[in-house]
C-alpha cells in the first residue's frame, strides 16, 4: 500500500512539470510585452528593456522556466503580480478558501440532487418519471452555466428577493454560485446512479435478498445503494475538477472573489504571473485531489487492492487465469 | 404517446419559466418607457441628454440631506491600487474612487468648462510655464493637521518622481512652497489648459505625514488614510468591496453627503451588474456596455443613463509606412463619401448618439461646426468616380483591426464600402495584438477615439510630430503628420487667448479635412444603470462617474 502511495506521489513530479511547462509555453507565445504593460505606452524603449532585465525576459526561454520552477520548488515563489506587486500565493491563498467553499458546496449539491434522481429514476425504469427525470438533469447539463447563473439571478434576486444578486459578504452569497455549479452536475451523478443502480439490482445477491422476503426498501438502500455509491464516489474527484472550472466563468458572473475570477482577471489584464500561478495551483491541487480520491478507494474498496496494488490480472492465481 | 406529451409539456414548462425570468416587466408587473432623452428642432433625432458633473458643493439644490444611507456602487473591476500617482499608474476605477477621498486645487465646472477653486482659492500665471496658486487656510487632512503649501510641494514632487512617465508627471518640473499659504508649480511646456487638467483625480493632493503614516508609498496604495476629499477611506476587502465614509470635517460646509458610506463592489459580468440594482442589493451598475444599457432604457424597474463624455470616435486611413491604398487621397475621399455616418452612430450608440459633425466634441468649449448634414450624405456614385480616377475602377481590398466590441461598427462600414467596390477584411485580435497592431500601423483602417475637453499638452496626439516620426507611440491615427498642422496643434495647446481657441480648432479640423486623414464618426456615449430612487447623477473628467454627488 504504501508502495502505492509513494508511486502516485511520484507520479505528480512528471505531471506538473507538463502543466507547467505547458502554461509557461503558453505565456512565451501570447502576444504582447509585459514590460510595456507594466510601464504603460508612455514608456520610453530604454525603461522597457530595463524592465524586462529586471523580469528576466530577455533570458532565453529554458533559463526562465527552470528559473521559475526553482523559485516555487526553493522558496515556494510563484513570482510577484504584474498588476499589484503583491507575491502570487500571498494573492491566491485568500481566494482558495472561498473557491473551497464554494466547490465543496456545489459537490454537494450535485451529489446529493443527483444521486436522489438517480435512485428514482432507476427504480421507476423506463417510466415517464425515469424520462422526466433524465430531462431535468439533461436539461441543466445542456444549458451554459452563466446562462443558469443569469437566470438565477433574475429568478432568485431580482424577483424573489431571497438571495443577493452578486457578491458573498453574507452566508446567502455563497448559495447560487454553489446551486449553480452543483445543478450542472446533476445530470452526471443522475446517470451513473441510475445505471450503477440498474446494474446492482440485477445481481444474484439483490435476488437472493428478495428470495429471503427483505423489503424493498431494505433491499434498494442496504444492499443496492452501498454498492451502487462506488462508482458515484469515484466520480467525485473528477467533478471536484469541473467545479473550479465552472467557477472560472461563475465567480465572474457572482462576483465572487475567488481563485477563478482571480485567473479571468489576470487573463484580462495580461497578468502573467497571475495566470500562470494560478492555473499552476489548481493543477497542483487537482492532482492532489485525484491522488488522494484513489488511494482513499483503495482503502475503502479491499476488491482494488487485488487489481491496482498487486497489479491485477498479472497476479491472478493459475486456477483464476484458466477460468 | 403519454410520454412524449409529458415531455414536451415539461420542456414548455421550463421555456416558459426561463423566458419569464428574463422578461422585462418589473415586480409589480408594470412595463413602460423611461428613456432619458431629448429632441432637438434642428435634427428631429433623438439625442442623450449630457449629464454633467458638479463643484465642490452640490451641484443639485435639492440635495439638501445627510443621511446614514450607504450608497452602492457596481464596478467591474478592481483596482491594483487607490492612490495610483504613488506607483505611475492611472486605472478608471482608482480615478472613480479616489477623486472621492482626494481634493484637488482646482475643479472644473462642467457646464462651461471654466476652472473653479477648490484647496486654491486663487491662481496667477507668473509667466508661460509657472502658476501660483493661494491655497485655503480652512482644510484640514485627514490625519487633523492643517493644509499647507508643503503639502502641496509633497505631491507635485510624488507625480513629477513616480508617474514621471504619465500624464499625472511629464508635463511638471516641481512646486516650492512661497509660504505657508502659498505655492509655484512650475510645467515644462506652455500650455494654459493645465490649469483645467489639474481638477482632474489624478492630481489629488496629500499631505506627506500622512502618506509615512498609511505605510509608505507602497502601502499607501492599499491603505490611503490620506487627503482632504469629501469622503475618507474606510476599508478594502481584498477583491469583494471597497468602502469609503463620509468626511464630516469637509472643508466646504455647503456641500451635503447624503450617504454615510460609499461601497464599491466588483463584478466583471455587466448583466450581473444591472441585475444587482434591480434586486436592490445595489444603486448603480456603472460603464455598462451602450447596447445593453439600451435594453433597459425601458425598464420601470432601473433608470438609464447615456452621457457623452467629449470623445469623438475617428475613423483614421493609414498613410505611414506600412499603408497602402489608403495613402492615396482619392481613396480616402472616396470612403469619406461612402460612408453612412448616420448609421454608423446609430449602431455604435444604440441609437442614442449622432453623427460627428467636427473632430471634436461638441461639449468643447471651443467646438466649431466644420460639415454639414449635406457633406456626409452618402454618395455611391462620387465615391465610385474617385476610386475609378484613383485607378481602383475594379475595386481594392482593405484591413482594418478593432476590438471585439467595434466589429459591430466596423460591419456597418463594411457594407458602406461593399457599395462602391471595396473589400473590407476586420481583424479583431486578441487586446495585446491590437496594441501592438495599432502602435505599429498594421491597418489600413481603424477606428480610436479623441477627447479635446480638457485643452492638456497630449491632445490630437495622431497628429503630433512627436508620436508620428519621433520617440513617443500613439494607438492609431495615420502614422503621418506635416509640420504645419503639428504647429497649429502646438499653437492650439499654448493659445492664451481664449477668444482665439475656436479659429485656432477650426484651422486643425479644415486640414485634417482637407486631406481626409480620418473620417469623424460618432460622439462616444457611456451608460449606467441607477436605481430608480437614485438622483444626482453626475460625471466627471473622461467620463468618470461622481459618486459624491448622487442622493435619493
Amino acid at each position: 500500500m504504501l508502495k502505492y502511495i509513494l508511486k502516485r506521489i511520484l507520479y505528480l513530479i512528471p505531471i506538473l512539470i507538463g502543466v507547467s511547462a505547458i502554461i509557461f509555453a503558453l505565456k512565451t507565445v501570447t502576444p504582447g510585452d509585459p514590460a510595456r504593460q507594466i510601464l504603460g505606452n508612455d514608456a520610453t524603449e530604454e525603461q522597457v528593456q530595463e524592465k524586462r532585465d529586471e523580469l528576466g525576459l530577455n533570458d532565453p526561454v529554458l533559463v526562465q522556466y527552470v528559473n521559475y520552477v526553482g523559485g516555487i520548488v526553493t522558496r515556494g515563489d510563484f513570482g510577484d503580480s504584474y498588476r499589484t506587486g503583491e507575491p502570487i500565493l500571498t494573492e491566491i491563498l485568500p481566494r482558495l478558501l472561498t473557491s473551497a467553499k464554494i466547490t465543496l458546496g456545489a459537490v454537494m449539491i450535485g451529489a446529493i440532487i443527483g444521486v436522489l434522481l438517480g435512485i428514482i429514476s432507476a427504480l421507476k425504469k423506463y417510466t415517464w418519471i425515469d424520462s422526466v427525470v433524465l430531462v431535468i438533469s439533461m436539461f441543466f447539463q445542456s444549458v451554459p452555466e452563466f446562462v443558469v447563473a443569469l437566470v438565477l439571478i433574475m429568478i432568485l434576486a431580482v424577483k424573489l428577493h431571497l438571495l443577493p444578486a452578486t457578491g458573498i459578504t453574507t452566508w446567502q452569497g455563497y448559495i447560487m454560485p454553489m446551486l449553480c455549479i452543483g445543478l450542472s452536475a446533476v445530470a452526471g451523478y443522475t446517470r451513473i446512479t441510475r445505471s450503477s443502480m440498474l446494474e446492482v439490482l440485477g445481481e444474484d445477491y439483490i435476488r437472493t435478498a428478495r428470495a429471503k422476503g427483505q423489503s424493498e426498501k431494505n433491499i434498494t438502500y442496504h444492499h443496492a445503494l452501498r454498492n451502487a455509491m462506488i462508482p458515484v464516489a469515484q466520480s467525485l474527484g473528477s467533478n471536484i475538477g469541473n467545479a473550479i472550472g465552472g467557477g472560472m466563468v461563475l465567480e465572474t458572473v457572482f462576483g465572487v472573489p475567488g481563485v477563478g475570477k482571480y485567473i479571468v482577471d489576470a487573463i484580462t489584464q495580461r497578468n502573467y504571473p497571475g495566470v500562470l500561478g494560478g492555473a499552476l495551483i489548481i493543477a497542483i491541487i487537482l492532482t492532489l485531489i485525484n491522488m488522494i480520491v484513489d488511494i482513499s478507494f483503495v482503502l475503502i474498496d479491499p476488491r482494488l487492492k487485488t487489481t491496482i496494488i498487486s497489479g491485477g490480472a498479472k497476479k491472478m492465481p493459475k486456477k483464476m487465469k484458466a477460468a | 404517446m403519454k410520454l412524449k406529451k409529458m415531455t414536451a409539456l415539461l420542456l414548455s414548462g421550463m421555456m416558459a419559466f426561463s423566458l419569464a425570468a428574463c422578461g422585462g416587466t418589473d415586480a409589480n408587473g408594470n412595463s413602460g418607457t423611461e428613456v432619458k432623452t431629448e429632441t432637438t428642432a434642428e435634427t428631429e433625432a433623438e439625442t442623450t441628454e449630457t449629464q454633467t458633473g458638479t463643484l465642490s458643493a452640490n451641484s443639485d439644490p435639492a440635495n439638501t440631506k445627510v443621511t446614514d444611507e450607504t450608497l452602492r456602487i457596481g464596478l467591474s473591476s478592481e483596482p491594483s491600487t487607490l492612490w495610483g500617482a504613488a506607483g505611475g499608474k492611472t486605472e478608471n476605477e482608482e480615478q472613480i474612487i479616489n477623486a472621492a477621498f482626494l481634493d484637488r486645487l482646482v475643479d472644473v465646472d462642467p457646464a462651461t468648462n471654466e476652472v473653479k477653486p477648490n484647496l486654491a482659492t486663487k491662481w496667477e500665471w507668473i509667466d508661460d510655464t509657472h502658476c501660483k496658486f493661494t491655497l485655503r487656510d480652512d482644510v484640514t487632512m485627514t490625519d487633523g493637521t492643517p493644509f499647507v503649501a508643503d503639502d502641496v510641494v509633497y505631491s507635485v514632487n510624488t507625480w513629477v518622481t513616480k508617474a514621471a512617465n504619465s500624464d499625472t508627471g511629464r508635463f511638471i518640473v516641481g512646486a516650492t512652497a512661497d509660504d505657508e499659504h502659498t505655492v509655484t508649480i512650475e510645467y515644462n511646456v506652455v500650455a494654459p489648459g493645465m490649469l483645467a487638467m489639474m481638477a482632474w483625480a489624478n492630481f489629488g493632493i496629500v499631505s506627506e505625514d500622512e502618506v509615512n503614516a498609511a505605510g509608505g508609498l507602497e502601502g499607501v496604495q492599499k491603505n490611503p488614510l490620506i487627503g482632504s476629499g469629501k469622503y475618507k477611506f474606510k476599508e478594502w476587502k481584498s477583491g469583494q468591496s471597497i468602502t469609503l465614509e463620509r468626511n464630516d470635517n469637509y472643508w466646504n460646509k455647503d456641500y451635503k453627503g447624503y450617504f454615510k458610506e460609499i461601497v464599491f463592489t466588483f463584478t466583471g459580468d455587466a448583466a450581473a451588474r444591472e441585475m444587482a440594482v434591480e434586486s436592490g442589493d445595489s444603486d448603480v451598475a456603472y460603464e455598462m456596455p451602450v447596447s445593453q444599457a439600451a435594453t433597459f432604457a425601458e425598464s420601470e424597474a432601473v433608470s438609464t443613463v447615456f452621457y457623452s463624455f467629449g470623445q469623438v470616435s475617428h475613423l483614421w486611413y493609414n498613410m505611414g509606412e506600412k499603408a497602402g491604398a489608403t495613402k492615396d487621397l482619392k481613396v480616402r475621399q472616396a470612403i469619406d463619401k461612402a460612408l453612412d455616418f448616420d448609421a454608423i452612430a446609430q449602431v455604435a450608440t444604440a441609437g442614442f448618439g449622432q453623427a460627428a459633425l467636427a473632430y471634436m466634441d461638441p461639449s468643447c468649449s471651443y467646438y466649431t461646426e466644420n460639415y454639414t448634414k449635406e457633406e456626409r450624405a452618402v454618395d455611391i456614385d462620387g465615391a465610385k468616380a474617385l476610386l475609378k480616377e484613383a485607378g481602383y475602377a475594379d475595386g481594392l481590398e482593405l484591413n482594418a483591426i478593432c476590438l471585439q466590441d467595434g466589429v459591430p461598427v466596423f460591419t456597418v462600414i463594411q457594407a458602406n464600402l461593399a457599395e462602391v467596390g471595396i473589400k473590407l477584411n476586420i481583424n479583431t485580435p486578441d487586446t495585446a495584438q491590437f496594441v501592438g497592431g495599432a502602435f505599429g500601423g498594421d491597418y489600413d483602417l481603424i477606428m480610436v477615439g479623441d477627447n479635446l475637453v480638457t485643452r492638456t499638452p497630449a491632445i490630437v496626439p495622431f497628429l503630433r510630430k512627436i508620436n508620428v516620426n519621433g520617440p513617443g507611440k500613439v494607438i492609431g491615427g495615420p502614422k503621418y503628420t506635416t509640420d504645419e498642422i503639428d504647429a497649429a496643434i502646438a499653437t492650439l495647446i499654448s493659445e492664451s487667448d481664449e477668444s482665439k481657441l475656436a479659429e485656432q480648432a477650426n484651422k486643425i479640423d479644415t486640414m485634417i479635412k482637407e486631406q481626409t486623414l480620418c473620417s469623424n464618426g460618432y460622439s462616444e456615449l457611456k451608460a449606467s444603470i441607477l436605481a430608480k430612487d437614485l438622483k444626482g447623477f453626475g460625471s466627471r473628467e473622461r467620463g468618470y462617474i461622481n459618486v459624491t454627488t448622487l442622493y435619493k
